[in-house]
């Protein structure tokens, strides 16, 4: 079932055309990823998807219900983890549900319940200065998951991370999305990362972007050293190219 | 850092020292330099009516930069929320700052008379500007993404600007607040000696014209405390306001 879809998204700044007639869809339970090099519009489609920009022509569904241009429908994690330096670290993931109206002692008990979750509880009144990278971005995460939306993008979410910690958050992450029954497009410029998180893989490129190809992730082991993940990543290099 | 610490005592030690033996020595005449001594003993031998004093400052000062506190943040508001009103105000803000304070004491006190009025004007003009750059340029100063993030959770205007404008504008908030502290005092003390029934700077100008430098040098020792321990305070509620930054 299609919960989130994009029809003929266009969308320029200023006279430049950014992205033309982008047209993709998530499925009810999938991680799609969205891959292609630095500058070819990723996060232009994003703020489209999420709401907070509005597209020349085209149309955003969710649920079949058209949301073009409306805000705070999905869950949207920006490229760094966006925790405000001045709230601890359970204030900041208190942040969407306060936002919501929902009562601030109900509020705390869920965000602390998700930070527990998220082994975070421990540094729940630590500013996000005192936390490492992982922490930050699982903070963020959890914060994102408390916006209550079943449908999240993700934007590189993991780019600001070392390589260690990067592996881990990622595996982690998949399992949180699927353990939660969420949905999930995020955006990355690393194959490797499409390849080990996704179900499917969008790659968009071009001078002006658009969509030029959509590859099936169908592993049996999620491991960057088999055969079968080698050959798929070298064909995936020859579309983006 | 200990170790100056003690350097700039020392400096302000021997300072007074070598003072007060120029004076007893008498190479300059003590009616025009007071020793040291002479000058606590002049503060404490009038305490009562330079604390009075005091007290009128004080109340002119607090009121003209409490009004200030007021206005700016209103007007921060409006010019954050509005693009047109920052346009069409904030020019005139800057310019009316290029105004000497001593060149517009002299009209208020022809326009609004001898009382409280004037002074407490003259301390708002001084104090407003630093007030109102602080918190634009503080609004300013919140990071982009973290306000796109709360329209992308829904969060209207006022929301995102107690939340997220308001913690993000103390730093620069604070910068212009400690500025203002010390102006309003001297603000006040200016706009006195051009006349008035009381405080700091009428008192200043009484023993002036009277040749009481003793006098007048422990009223310019109150002032400097008074500005210094104000501004000491506003440190001090500064770092509990931004206790995340340690």
């Amino acid at each position: 079932m299609v919960i989130l879809e994009g029809k003929g998204l266009t969308k320029s700044f200023d006279g430049n055309k950014i992205i033309e007639n982008v047209s993709l869809n998530l499925k009810k339970g999938e991680i799609v990823s969205l891959l292609g090099v630095s500058g070819v519009g990723k996060t232009t489609l994003f703020n489209l998807l999420s709401g907070l920009d509005v597209p020349d022509t085209g149309e955003v569904y969710l649920n079949g219900e058209a949301v073009t241009g409306m805000p705070g429908k999905v869950g949207y994690m920006q490229q760094s983890d966006l925790l405000l330096p001045f709230k601890t670290t359970l204030e900041n993931v208190m942040i969407p549900l306060i936002l919501k109206g929902v009562d601030k002692k109900e509020a705390k008990a869920r965000a602390e319940a998700i930070l527990t979750e998220f082994s975070l509880f421990e540094s729940r009144s630590l500013y996000p200065g005192k936390l490492s990278g992982g922490m930050r971005q699982r903070a963020a995460l959890a914060r994102t998951f408390l916006t209550g939306c079943s449908v999240f993008l993700l934007d590189e979410p993991f780019s600001a991370l070392d390589a260690l910690t990067r592996g881990e958050m990622q595996r982690w992450f998949r399992n949180v999305i699927k353990e939660k029954g969420a949905s999930g497009v995020f955006i990355t410029h690393d194959v490797d990362e499409a390849i080990l998180l996704s179900d499917r893989i969008y790659i968009l490129s071009g001078e002006v972007g658009s969509i030029t190809a959509e590859v099936q992730v169908e592993l049996k082991e999620r491991d960057a050293f088999e055969s079968e993940f080698i050959e798929l990543k070298k064909a995936i290099l020859e579309k983006v190219k | 850092m200990k170790k100056f610490k003690l350097w700039d005592k020392a400096v302000i030690v021997f300072i007074l020292i070598l003072w007060q033996v120029v004076g007893m020595l008498e190479i300059v005449p003590a009616f025009m330099l007071p020793t040291p001594i002479e000058v606590l003993v002049a503060l404490i031998g009038d305490w009562k009516l330079i604390g009075e004093s005091c007290l009128i400052t004080l109340y002119e000062a607090f009121t003209g930069m409490g009004a200030a506190l007021l206005v700016s943040l209103v007007l921060a508001i409006c010019m954050d929320r509005f693009k047109f009103v920052h346009e069409a105000l904030f020019p005139i803000c800057v310019v009316s700052q290029t105004i000497p304070t001593i060149a517009i004491a002299p009209l208020l006190v022809l326009w609004f008379g001898f009382g409280v009025t004037p002074k407490v004007l003259l301390v708002f003009l001084t104090c407003f500007f630093p007030l109102l750059v602080g918190l634009v340029s503080g609004f300013d100063s919140a990071d982009k993404n973290v306000l796109r993030l709360y329209r992308s959770m829904g969060g209207g205007y006022f929301k995102t600007l107690f939340d997220v404008k308001f913690p993000y504008a103390m730093e620069s908030f604070f910068a212009g607040l400690k500025v203002s502290a010390s102006y309003s005092i001297v603000g006040a003390v200016i706009a006195e000696w051009l006349g008035g029934d009381g405080g700091l700077g009428v008192y200043m100008t009484r023993v002036r014209k009277s040749f009481q430098f003793d006098k007048m040098f422990a009223v310019i020792i109150v002032v400097s405390a008074l500005s210094l321990l104000l501004m000491k305070f506003v440190e001090k509620l500064q770092n509990r306001v931004l206790k995340w930054k340690q």
